[in-house]
């Protein structure tokens, strides 16, 4: 992914941020060719008693909104990480366009003991790994915008 | 030479149209259908088999599809199976569309320019690796390979799902040959998976082969290219690990679905299924007997943990690493174990499995 002209500017975390991103990738032929993708993702901080809920459906980034903690639970898999890492791979993918080798989803799941991506399900779980290039690529994009953090 | 006025007459003269069998064509014999439209996916089978039965049990010895309207003189083609539990996957539609959907290249997929020369530990570990997740390939590919003659037409989907996966178990092992070599490693010693693997290829049931080979040896697989993501030194071995790895997952969802199934429906098969997994857990348990190596693949265990280290200097951060993902293989297996309805497992397992367990989830 190369990036492009910043234009937008969004707030971390925030609705209007995963709202920004979703409207780059569901316009972005590259999201298109990794394949459909169904699942439901929660993402919380818990430090910042921020959760969200993610819908991914078919092609496209269908829903964004706010939710309970238990909300964010709700789903196939949430992902769940104190602001301060979550802040660090945000800024690492700004830095370099996208995650570097040290800070894709999957390297932070497997070097973090409770896991980044968790669920109370251990086959809906699975969809973590099933969708992994495109949840890796949505977060990704967000090299295309400009954060500012709370 | 001239032409004789007889066979004139003969070319020249229009034959007469024969006689066509129509009765295919009339509105009694076909079936009523629904127009169908294509939904956010395309045109998936979710769209076209809306509200259509797939039946428990069927009679099939012919290459008929599902629907279509049986022929009398149709010829035998084999011996399949004849009850829908012994092959169906209720996820079996959705992941065969999704595995068209998520196809990738070998070729074109994968940012090769960005392979770089490695310190030559490091290059022999990664090539150690990708020739054990070569011939593991192999058997991916020719394990479920040999029950496609035995799935029902009927039962299609099933058929379509393996033939997506051996297409994936193909990109695999492609996949991995060209990354040995990529870089002038090349190949290395053929493993000792040979043995123990076996296993996998000498299954004589469907459900055997499913529980063996998707849920206990593609989970486990599924966490090494997991690793080998963890462990790669730059975006094309990235690539790679997180595509296979999400190939490897529809594998494992259709075992985890296909056991559900069969033990929601046949609950009398649960004590077979448990002793196909206590035959598997026991050459394949990777039981550590000595530092450094495993009962079953020493050099893959090896290459792991110099790559996990960061070279043959950090071994022992390796071996740490290798355990760290023993534990998590282990426990996403019982986790998986439960979702199907076998929690029981939890109690049945190799002891080394068992001792790797976190305790159960309320």
């Amino acid at each position: 992914m190369t990036q492009g002209a910043t234009t937008t500017k969004a707030t971390f975390p925030s609705v209007e941020w995963f709202k920004a991103i979703s409207a780059i990738v569901n316009d972005d032929p590259g999201y298109n060719h990794i394949g459909t993708c169904d699942a439901t993702v929660g993402v919380r901080i818990p430090d910042l008693e921020k959760n969200y809920l993610l819908t991914f459906e078919a092609f496209e980034v269908s829903d964004v909104r706010e939710v309970t903690p238990a909300g964010a639970e709700d789903t196939d898999f949430w992902l769940e990480m104190p602001y301060a890492k979550w802040k660090e791979m945000l800024e690492n993918i700004k830095q370099n366009g996208k995650a570097d080798l040290h800070h894709t989803l999957n390297t932070i799941d497997l070097e973090d003991p409770e896991g980044f991506a968790r669920s109370h399900d251990g086959y809906r779980r699975d969809a973590f790994y099933r969708f992994n290039q495109t949840f890796q690529y949505f977060f990704d994009s967000s090299a295309k915008i400009d954060t500012a953090f709370v | 030479m001239a032409i004789s006025p007889d066979l004139l007459h003969k070319v020249s003269t229009e034959e007469d149209p024969p006689e066509l069998d129509l009765s295919w064509l009339q509105p009694r014999e076909a079936q009523q259908v629904e127009r169908v439209r294509a939904g956010r996916r395309g045109m998936t089978f979710d769209e076209v088999e809306r509200g259509r039965e797939v039946p428990d049990h069927v009679n099939a010895f012919t290459l008929r599809p599902r629907d279509a309207r049986r022929r009398e003189d149709a010829v035998r083609t084999g011996q399949y199976y004849s009850d829908k539990s012994d092959v169906w996957s209720e996820n079996a539609r959705l992941l065969y569309e999704e595995a068209v959907q998520r196809q990738w290249s070998s070729a074109t997929d994968i940012p090769w320019e960005k392979v770089t020369p490695l310190p030559d530990d490091l290059e022999r570990a990664m090539c150690q690796l990708c020739t054990f997740l070569t011939e593991v390939e192999f058997i991916a590919g020719d394990a479920p390979a040999q029950w496609l003659p035995k799935i029902p037409n009927d039962y299609y989907e099933t058929k379509l799902f393996i033939l997506s996966q051996i297409m994936d178990e193909a990109r695999h092992l492609d996949v991995f040959r060209k990354r040995a070599f990529v870089n002038g490693g090349g190949l290395l010693s053929e493993g000792q998976s040979g043995p123990s693997l076996r296993i996998i290829l000498d299954a004589k049931d469907f459900t055997e082969m499913s529980a063996i080979m998707h849920v206990f040896a593609e989970g486990f697989v599924q966490s090494l290219f997991r690793t080998g993501e963890l462990v790669s030194f730059n975006e094309a071995e990235k690539a790679i690990y997180r595509l296979c790895a999400q190939d490897e997952s529809r594998h494992l969802g259709f075992g985890v679905m296909h056991l559900k199934y069969i033990l929601d429906t046949v609950p009398e098969r649960r004590e077979e299924i448990h002793h196909y997994l206590d035959q598997v857990e026991g050459p394949l348990s990777l039981d550590i007997t000595q530092a450094g190596a495993s009962g079953a693949t020493p050099f893959f265990d090896e290459a792991i943990m110099i790559l996990a280290g960061g070279g043959l200097k950090g071994v022992d951060k390796g071996a740490e690493r290798l355990m760290e993902v023993r534990k998590k293989q282990v426990n996403e297996y019982m986790h998986r174990l439960e979702v199907a309805g076998l929690g029981e497992r939890r109690d049945r397992m190799n002891p080394f499995f068992r001792s790797l367990l976190d305790p159960p989830r309320n």
